[in-house]
């Protein structure tokens, strides 16, 4: 039977080896060069070759500490609200404007937090709105108006 | 030396060197007193906000941050048994004791005492040592730097905590992205995936923010406010130390600040190193080293004073070199490198006025810290009643404005997300992605140095041997290489043998 922590050492092992074979594949598509003169496909070729030796020693090889920090809990809810926080800014900001893209984000993020105050929440929204427009778009010329696409 | 000092002095007392030595001191104990806000993250948020300003200043404020917050860190250990960074979770062994002995206004005061030893005598360390270094490095040509940054590479994952394998593997990782871009001699297009935006590589703002900023945002979202401290109107007679305290902590630290220094300076290791390595010499050489756990002031003067003189001291490699020792050190390096500054060691000759305008404003910095966290001290207890809830989405909205000011490019919003995600991902694989920025870093520099490389020697790869501080870095970073895979096994003998004993 296999303990969690060698099934998450392969897991790890694998990821890094596949990274180098990614790298490995497409330096095979890029020119070599000389010794004297190496190409553009040297540099990740080894790169790519020392991730595969590293993934397999991850696999094969047991050096953690024992008694590590245990797993931390996956916060879903806060990962999930940021994130789409972060996405609606993305899109809001060129078309939309400042302003909406801000008070997306704030809103979408506080809801991360499961008490969700709605007068902290639109007093955070309203601060960063002036920080926004005050300090980056006056002070540092960011490119982006209030209202509207830029 | 009087020339350049007062070189110095004229940049960092002018008055935007104040301003932004303030600014960065302030900023950094604000998120060293805080639990749960980094100095990664908060490097990267305001690292866009320094493309506007002169280099100088830029790092001024950065390196602020990352000295205010060594400093600033032990406010939460002693006060809540929280580390506010965590270079000061040993602190806590010791400080929170003393708090609860009610002692907590003396333990405060005594780091600070102990912080600013540290600096001082880490700055001292920096401002003699780094000139003679640069003047030894001047002749240092490709192969050396090749097999230097090797060396640093290999260090920084061998030396570190926890698995070894794990960190050189994110280095190497950090390497794979640093390939991404345009290939800087042929023009060939690696990784690119057509996207123009990637053409200059990957942006280092959106990575680190990936990296760092969102899950500190993530972590802080739903996370409890912290307890009010209890019973702690800290005043300044009960800051005021006695005779015992003050004889005790001598030693402690100028040992602390010798091993920090020394950690500090040296690839790979760091600040967390030091003042653990601090706090286990203190208990070694303690008359009585039970005390240790129940509020001994060695156990935080040493281990204090060791964080901040490795704080002052990592900057030597990364100014004389050019070869940070890492992520914190790697970021600033990334910084200058986007300001068009090349460290390395013709820095200190070609551009006096910003290595001394860096080692005067950390003077200045290590004065403010102190009026910071003596006189001041509590403001910042009371900073600790934050409401968290707040806080995260304010810090979300300064990473989209601040990524997005650097290109106006959409595309890097997205990069923060993808690697928010890697971020994420390596996390759960248990691979530490703050050495990734490193191997981010170094890899161009690296890539150029060894084509350089081989273009001296003709295509000639043993010719390498031939150069003997080349040959020595390469057997270093064997040496490393060996010391780290044998020691695990080691390690595990020696656990094999403790167990029934514990048990």
């Amino acid at each position: 039977m296999m303990d969690s922590r060698k099934k998450a050492d392969l897991l790890c092992g694998a990821a890094v080896a596949l990274l180098g074979v990614v790298a490995l594949s497409s330096a095979t598509g890029w020119e070599v060069g000389s010794l004297r003169r190496i190409g553009p496909a040297v540099f990740p070729g080894l790169v790519g070759a020392v991730l595969v030796g590293l993934g397999i020693a991850i696999a094969l090889v047991d050096d953690r500490i024992a008694d590590e920090e245990a797993p931390a809990p996956v916060n879903l809810r806060g990962l999930l609200l940021v994130v789409a926080g972060l996405a609606a800014f993305t899109m809001l900001i060129k078309s939309a404007g400042l302003i909406p893209a801000i008070w997306a984000a704030v809103f979408l993020s506080a809801y991360a937090d499961p008490a969700f105050r709605l007068r902290d929440t639109a007093l955070v929204a309203l601060i960063m709105s002036g920080i926004g427009l005050g300090l980056f778009v006056h002070l540092l010329g960011f490119q982006a108006r209030a209202f509207g696409a830029y | 030396m009087i020339d350049n000092l007062a070189l110095g002095f004229s940049v960092a007392l002018s008055f935007e060197g104040l301003v932004y030595c303030f600014l960065g001191v302030f900023l950094g104990t604000v998120i060293g007193v805080l639990p749960g806000l980094g100095v990664m993250a908060t490097l990267a948020i305001l690292m866009p906000i320094t493309f506007h300003l002169d280099t100088v200043y830029a790092l001024i404020m950065l390196s602020g941050i990352y000295y205010g917050a060594a400093f600033g860190g032990s406010t939460a250990s002693i006060l809540l048994n929280l580390p506010g960074t965590a270079n000061t979770a040993i602190t806590c062994l010791d400080g929170y004791p003393m708090a609860q002995q009610g002692r907590a206004g003396v333990a405060l005061f005594m780091t600070a005492v102990a912080s600013f030893t540290g600096s001082i005598i880490g700055l001292l360390i920096l401002a003699l040592c780094a000139p003679l270094l640069a003047q030894i490095a001047l002749n240092f040509g490709s192969p050396e730097y090749f097999t230097l940054m090797l060396l640093g590479l290999f260090a920084a994952g061998m030396l570190s905590r926890g698995s070894h394998l794990r960190s050189t593997a994110s280095i190497f990782i950090g390497l794979f992205f640093g390939i991404v871009g345009t290939d800087i001699s042929t023009g060939v297009q690696r990784f690119t995936l057509g996207q123009p935006e990637l053409y200059a590589g990957i942006p280092l703002v959106a990575i680190s923010l990936g990296l760092f900023g969102l899950p500190e945002v993530i972590g802080n979202a739903g996370r409890q406010d912290n307890k009010p401290v209890t019973g702690t109107r800290i005043s300044m007679r009960s800051m005021l130390p006695n005779r015992v305290d003050m004889r005790r902590s001598i030693w402690p630290m100028l040992r602390g600040s010798g091993i920090g220094a020394f950690f500090g300076a040296l690839p790979g290791t760091g600040s967390l190193i030091a003042s653990f390595a601090s706090y286990v010499v203190e208990k070694k050489v303690h008359r009585d080293p039970s005390l240790f756990g129940k509020g001994a002031i060695e156990g935080i003067t040493g281990p204090e004073s060791a964080n901040n003189a490795a704080t002052q001291t990592a900057f030597i490699p990364t100014l004389t070199l050019g070869v940070p020792g890492d992520a914190i050190m790697a970021m600033m390096l990334g910084v200058m490198l986007i300001h068009g500054v090349a460290p390395g060691p013709r820095l200190i000759s070609e551009q006096p006025d910003l290595f001394w305008g860096l080692v005067a404003s950390f003077l200045i910095g290590n004065v403010l810290l102190v009026i910071f966290n003596v006189p001041l001290i509590g403001l910042w207890v009371r900073l600790l009643r934050i409401p968290y809830h707040m806080l995260f989405p304010a810090i979300l909205v300064f990473i989209c404005l601040g990524v997005y000011s650097v290109n106006y490019a959409t595309l890097d919003l997205v990069l923060v997300i993808c690697f928010g995600a890697l971020g994420y991902a390596m996390t759960l694989l248990k691979l530490e992605p703050a050495p990734l920025i490193l191997g981010l870093v170094l890899g161009p520099m690296m890539e150029d140095n060894l084509r350089r490389t081989l273009m001296i020697f003709r295509g000639d790869v043993w010719a390498i041997l031939d150069r003997p501080l080349s040959l020595a870095f390469l057997l270093c970073t064997l040496a490393i290489i060996l010391v780290g895979l044998i020691g695990p096994l080691f390690r595990k003998s020696a656990r094999h043998k403790m167990r029934p004993k514990r048990s």
